[in-house]
This record gives structure tokens, C-alpha cells and sequence, in this order.
């Protein structure tokens, strides 16, 4: 950790193609200043996207980042994380890719509690496509390839989460920029997988469901609010339409997937000697043996 | 004894292997199973996850923060892993897989055996990405194959493909242990220790256009090489580009990596039998020792044969291969397969016509009676 770490240094030259007023602009101002509160240098982490406008994330800012392939920024990270547990490693993709393309990525990483942080730019549009639904969609959204509304209901990430063995489940808006913060910044201090649904504005694409929407709907959960009592965030994952809660939903220490493989025990084998001899002190003429 | 799929297993953990994503694929299974058995005493982190996607996803995510990534499958994984396959390819990340081919398409004969795989390998994955293939045809080959698979990932910074089948997967022999040589010698290409990135002139480029196509690698997490790498185009920063002459140089230089490992690595066909001979036989993987057994048997009939077997099939060593074709009167290609994938790409690389071929895709390994069954002109001596 490097403790005198500013925004400064995660300051990078390219500049954002998103449209103005993207809900994007404020997620990549809190994933550095969550970065920041957490001391951590941009060499110690490693963000990888997938594809979308959000995916573009990685590219504007000073940090060690994998842009992959659509629907797979969650393995992409899982085994980077398994290979180098040391390492701070962050997903930010969209909708389609963390709960469509990937839907089964998320499902699998909530049970399996492998330690990555996952931040959903959950804009409820394909945008990057230029307006198509996407799995988190209200019924009946009229876009140009549901002309007479959309037939199917949304994906519910929150409380789909939740059944499915999530450790850390957050809702952020990217119009609440502080609370933004303190949620990333407590998902990635969280050991075990840690999901974050952010509520982002497509002004373009979907502006049916933009600042004003959420405004309108959003509040802080209270501050007497548990998130380790599992009955009680059974109640909150369920609240969604009139009423929408913003904060750690539920949080639950339960170790993680990598701290369980037994080949991690003495370290992260990304950093260890690649000869077997010397990592594991194995005798591979013994092993040659076995087949004698 | 020991099978095929054991000796690529083997062979895997002497070559440095640490990590294995896999989803179980009939007949692919064994390796990860062995590796599994013998991964808290080898410490291998081994990963059976959800899908063949996110299989070879993690392991890619693996070898970009510098581990040595095994990922098994048959061809239908195999099918499913080609987005991420070409994804590897453009962000240069090192990765070994190894695809043991079944009878397809689709679920074809889940147990069977077949060589059908070669050219969809061969054009894997969508626009045009460096890939190795190297295809063991014996047990020793197998295990060879994979002590070295890593060597040339790393080096090359590609996907490399072990390209075996069921019938030298889950064939056992008898082999004599001095030919599993245990004594491990990693080379790792051109990987930057913290000392190499201290002293750069300049900010690291990850993707930098080189002579050779390879561009120096800084495992990420070190503090004098924060970078990026994307599936999008991208420059030698790794940054998103769109630029006409940068996307033309970045493809000669990905590409040029295959003319780099032809000029030190790759080797020629190997060849059975006598230097000179009417008759040659061409092939690749498991008819290997029914194509053997039958040059011997007619080159006992006074009918002199020998045979070649490719090992390292793509980036494909055409000057041996034409060497090879040329030196014999008649050539003819054995493969487990229905078109002959291996003449065809030959015939692409080198011009040379291979018409003769005894190809078999009954789902069943061949036999030298298979082979000399298909020669006209032989008549049997006992």
C-alpha cells in the first residue's frame, strides 16, 4: 500500500467518448476516488471490462487494465485473482455483459465467493449498440428492436444475488457520487466477491430512466440498518418500483475461494518459481515412478 | 505405463504448469484429472468452473498476470472457446490448451476417435490471429508437448494448441523412464524483471513493434509497468485505436511472431524408415504406429517406404515439408479424417498437390491393414 497515493496519479490522457452526461463520468470518479481512500497505487490493481460504453472504463484512467471480449470480464478477473490473489482486481461492465451474455459468471462467482469486485454500469440499455433492450429492461420498453415494447421482465440482480451465495451486495447511483464512493471503496475492501448494481443514466439511449427517474425514487438506507441480518435484507432485496434503497444491502464474512486452494496456501503462483522442485519441494522422478 | 493424456499431464508439470481451467470433455478428461490429483503436492491451482467459456477465460486471465495456463477440452469446448481463443491471440496472452479430438461434428461419438479438428483449429476465431499447434503422434511426443507447449506460449505470446486424439489419449505402453526427461528448464522469452523496467528509457509499451513481432512483457502489479491490453485494435500503449497505419503494423507484428518461431523453434517433419524410398507416407498424430508398422512390412516386401509425422503443424515448416514430398516418387497422406486436413493446408502453404490419400473417419484408429489394404499395386509376402 502506498499511502500518499492522489488522484493525480490516476490521471490518464485519453478522454471519455461518452455522451454528456453519461452516468459513466461519475462511476470513473469514484472508482478512482474509492482507489484513492484505499491507498492503493495504480500498479496494485488490475480492472477488466468487458464491451460496452462502460468497458471503455479502464482506458481513462492510470491503472492496469484488460479490456476482453463480451460477457467474459468475469472469468477474465476470476483467474487473475486466482493466479494473484495480491492483486486488487475490479470488473466494470454493463448490464449485458455482467447479467445477460454473462448471467452465468455472475450466478456461478455469488456462490463461489471468489474475491473480486464487481461494479454493474446497470444503465437498463444497450447503448453502445445505439438503444436496444437489455436483461435489466422494464417490461414493455419500447426500443428499435422491441418496436412494440419489450415482453419480457427485468433481471433483478439484487435479490438474484442474494439467493444465489453473494458475500457483499451494494445498489449505488451515479447521481449520489459520495455514497458512490464509500460503496466502492467498502466492496473492494471486501474479502469475497462483492457486487455492485450502479444505477447509471443513459441520457441518450434511455432517458426514460434517468437523474430525475432515480431522484425521484432513490433513498440512503438508514444508518441503524444491518446488512449482516439476512431476514432483513431478504425485505430490501425485494423492494424495487416506487421505493429503491441505496447502500450495502447485506454483507456476510465467509472465506473466500482463493484463500481455500490449497496451491495459494504458500502464496500467489503468479509469483512463485515456475519449477516445480523448487515451488512445491515435489520429487518428479518420484512422480515418474508412479508410472513404473 | 502410462497413456497419452497422462504424458501431456506429465509433461505439463515439468514444463511449469501452476494452473489448470478446465471443463470436463470426454476424451480430454484425463489430463485434468491427473493434474488435479497431483496439484496440492505440486501446488497447481486447478479450476473447474461453469462453462468452456469461462474456462479459458480465467485461464487467460491467469496467464496475463504471468501464471503458465493449461486449459483442456475436446472440439465442442474447443468450439465454444474460439472468441476468447482469438482474444488471447490480440492481447498476446500466453496460454496452452490442450484439445483432444473425438469424432465430431457436434457430439459425433463421444468415445471414438478422430483427426477433424485440425483445420477448424487452424482458423479459429474471427479476423486472422497468431496461434501454435504441435501434435504429439507417440507417448513420448506427448509428454514432450507438454514440458515445451509453455516454453513456446510464453515466448511467442500466443495460445498454443496441443492437438491430440482419443486414441493416443487414453492408449497405454510400456515406456522406459529415461525417456521422460524430468530435469526442468524453463525459458520464459522476453519477460521484464523489475531491474529491466527500472532502467527503461521511456514508458513501457506493452504491445512495442519489434524485429521480431515480440514485444517485451511486464507481468502486471510491478510498479514500473502499469498498462493496458484490449481485444479492441490497439497501439503499443495497448490504448484503443482505430488508426489505419497503427492496425496495419499491429497485425504485421502479431503475425510476424510465426515467421520469429519458424526461424528458431518449429521443427521439420520427423521420418520412419530409409532416406530414400518409392514410397512415402505423410501423416500427423495417432496412425503413427500403423503407418509404422506398415512401411516395415513393405519395406520387408521389397517395396522400399518410409513415413514422415508432423509434430509441429502451424506455423507450418513448409521448406522440410517440401523437402520431404520431394525427395520421394509417391507421397501419400494418412489421416483419421474424412477431407485430409493436414494435405489440404500442405498443399495451401507449399503448392504442392497431395492426391493420394487414405483417410478413415469410422470413429476407429487405424490399422496397417488399413493402409496396405489401399495399395493397389501390393501384394502381400509372408
Amino acid at each position: 500500500m502506498a499511502e500518499d497515493v492522489t488522484l493525480e496519479d490516476y490521471e490518464y490522457p485519453t478522454d471519455p467518448t461518452w455522451c454528456p452526461g453519461c452516468g459513466d463520468f461519475a462511476i470513473l470518479r469514484s472508482v478512482k476516488a474509492s482507489l484513492v481512500d484505499l491507498g492503493l497505487a495504480p500498479h496494485e490493481s488490475l480492472l477488466v471490462s468487458g464491451i460496452g460504453c462502460g468497458s471503455k472504463l479502464p482506458h481513462y484512467m492510470n491503472v492496469n487494465g484488460y479490456h476482453s471480449i463480451h460477457g467474459r470480464p468475469v472469468p477474465v478477473a476470476t483467474g487473475a485473482k486466482l493466479a494473484n490473489p495480491d492483486m486488487n482486481v475490479v470488473v466494470t461492465a454493463g448490464d449485458g455483459d455482467s447479467y445477460g451474455i454473462g448471467g452465468n459468471h455472475f450466478l456461478h462467482s455469488c456462490r463461489r465467493n471468489i474475491g473480486i469486485t464487481h461494479i454493474v454500469e446497470d444503465n437498463r440499455v444497450y447503448g453502445l449498440t445505439k438503444g436496444q433492450y437489455s436483461p435489466t429492461s422494464h417490461k414493455g420498453f419500447v426500443t428499435k428492436t422491441s418496436p412494440e415494447g419489450s415482453i419480457e421482465p427485468p433481471v433483478r440482480p439484487v435479490p438474484t444475488a442474494l439467493t444465489s451465495g453473494a458475500t457483499f451486495i451494494a445498489r449505488a447511483f451515479s447521481g449520489h457520487v459520495q455514497e458512490m464512493n464509500e460503496i466502492f471503496a467498502a466492496a473492494m475492501n471486501h474479502d469475497g466477491y462483492a457486487l455492485v448494481d450502479v444505477l447509471q443514466p443513459c441520457v441518450t439511449f434511455n432517458p426514460g430512466k434517468s437523474y430525475d427517474f432515480y431522484t425521484d425514487l432513490v433513498y440512503d438506507l438508514d444508518e441503524d440498518y444491518d446488512p449482516t441480518d439476512r431476514e432483513a435484507a431478504e425485505e430490501k432485496a425485494k423492494e424495487w418500483g416506487n421505493r429503491i434503497p441505496l447502500g450495502i444491502i447485506y454483507r456476510e464474512d465467509r472465506p473466500t475461494y482463493e484463500e481455500q486452494v490449497p496451491a495459494l496456501q504458500e502464496g500467489p503462483v503468479a509469483n512463485r518459481s515456475l519449477d516445480p522442485e523448487e515451488r512445491s519441494g515435489v520429487d518428479l522422478e518420484e512422480v515418474k515412478g508412479s508410472f513404473m | 505405463m502410462i497413456n497419452g493424456n497422462e504424458a501431456i499431464a506429465f509433461g505439463a508439470a515439468v514444463g511449469g504448469c501452476n494452473f489448470v481451467s478446465a471443463y470436463p470433455m470426454t476424451p480430454s478428461t484425463s489430463i485434468l484429472e491427473w493434474l488435479a490429483k497431483h496439484s496440492e503436492e505440486m501446488d497447481i491451482v486447478i479450476k473447474q468452473p461453469e462453462s468452456e467459456l469461462a474456462a479459458i477465460s480465467i485461464a487467460i486471465g491467469a496467464g496475463h498476470v504471468g501464471a503458465r495456463p493449461l486449459v483442456t477440452t475436446s472440439g465442442g469446448g474447443f468450439s465454444l472457446m474460439t472468441e476468447a481463443f482469438g482474444l488471447a491471440g490480440t492481447t498476446e496472452t500466453s496460454l496452452v490448451i490442450a484439445e483432444v479430438q473425438r469424432p465430431g461434428p457436434s457430439t459425433g461419438l463421444p468415445t471414438r476417435t478422430e483427426q477433424g479438428d485440425l483445420s477448424s483449429i487452424i482458423h479459429a476465431s474471427q479476423g486472422e490471429s497468431p496461434r501454435m499447434i504441435i501434435s504429439p503422434a507417440t507417448i513420448e511426443e506427448a509428454f514432450q508437448a507438454g514440458k515445451r507447449a509453455f516454453d513456446l506460449a510464453e515466448e511467442y505470446q500466443l495460445p498454443v494448441v496441443i492437438l491430440n486424439d482419443q486414441h493416443l489419449a487414453d492408449s497405454y505402453r510400456a515406456v522406459h523412464p529415461d525417456r521422460f526427461d524430468t530435469e526442468v528448464d524453463i525459458d520464459r522469452g522476453e519477460l521484464l524483471t523489475e531491474e529491466d523496467l527500472k532502467e527503461l528509457d521511456g514508458e513501457y509499451l506493452r504491445h512495442e513493434f519489434t524485429d521480431s513481432g515480440i514485444s517485451p512483457r511486464a507481468v502486471p502489479g510491478n510498479k514500473y509497468a502499469t498498462y493496458k491490453t484490449t481485444g479492441n485494435e490497439h497501439d503499443q500503449n495497448g490504448d484503443v485505436t482505430e488508426d489505419p497505419e497503427i492496425r496495419t503494423k499491429m497485425m504485421d507484428k502479431r503475425m510476424k511472431k510465426l515467421d520469429t518461431a519458424l526461424e528458431r523453434d518449429v521443427e521439420g517433419p520427423k521420418r520412419y524408415g530409409p532416406e530414400d524410398a518409392e514410397l512415402t507416407f505423410l501423416g500427423w498424430g495417432s496412425p503413427y504406429g500403423a503407418v509404422r508398422e506398415a512401411v516395415d512390412k513393405l519395406n520387408h516386401d521389397g517395396i522400399s517406404s518410409n513415413f514422415y509425422h508432423l509434430h509441429d503443424i502451424y506455423p507450418l515448416p513448409a521448406e522440410e515439408v517440401k523437402n520431404a514430398i520431394e525427395s520421394s516418387e509417391r507421397v501419400i497422406v494418412v489421416e483419421n479424417n474424412f477431407s485430409g486436413q493436414l494435405a489440404d493446408f500442405i498443399t495451401r502453404e507449399t503448392g504442392i498437390q497431395l492426391p493420394e490419400r487414405i483417410l478413415k473417419y469410422d470413429g476407429r484408429p487405424f490399422t496397417p491393414e488399413d493402409v496396405l489394404s489401399e495399395l493397389d499395386d501390393y501384394e502381400e509376402v509372408n
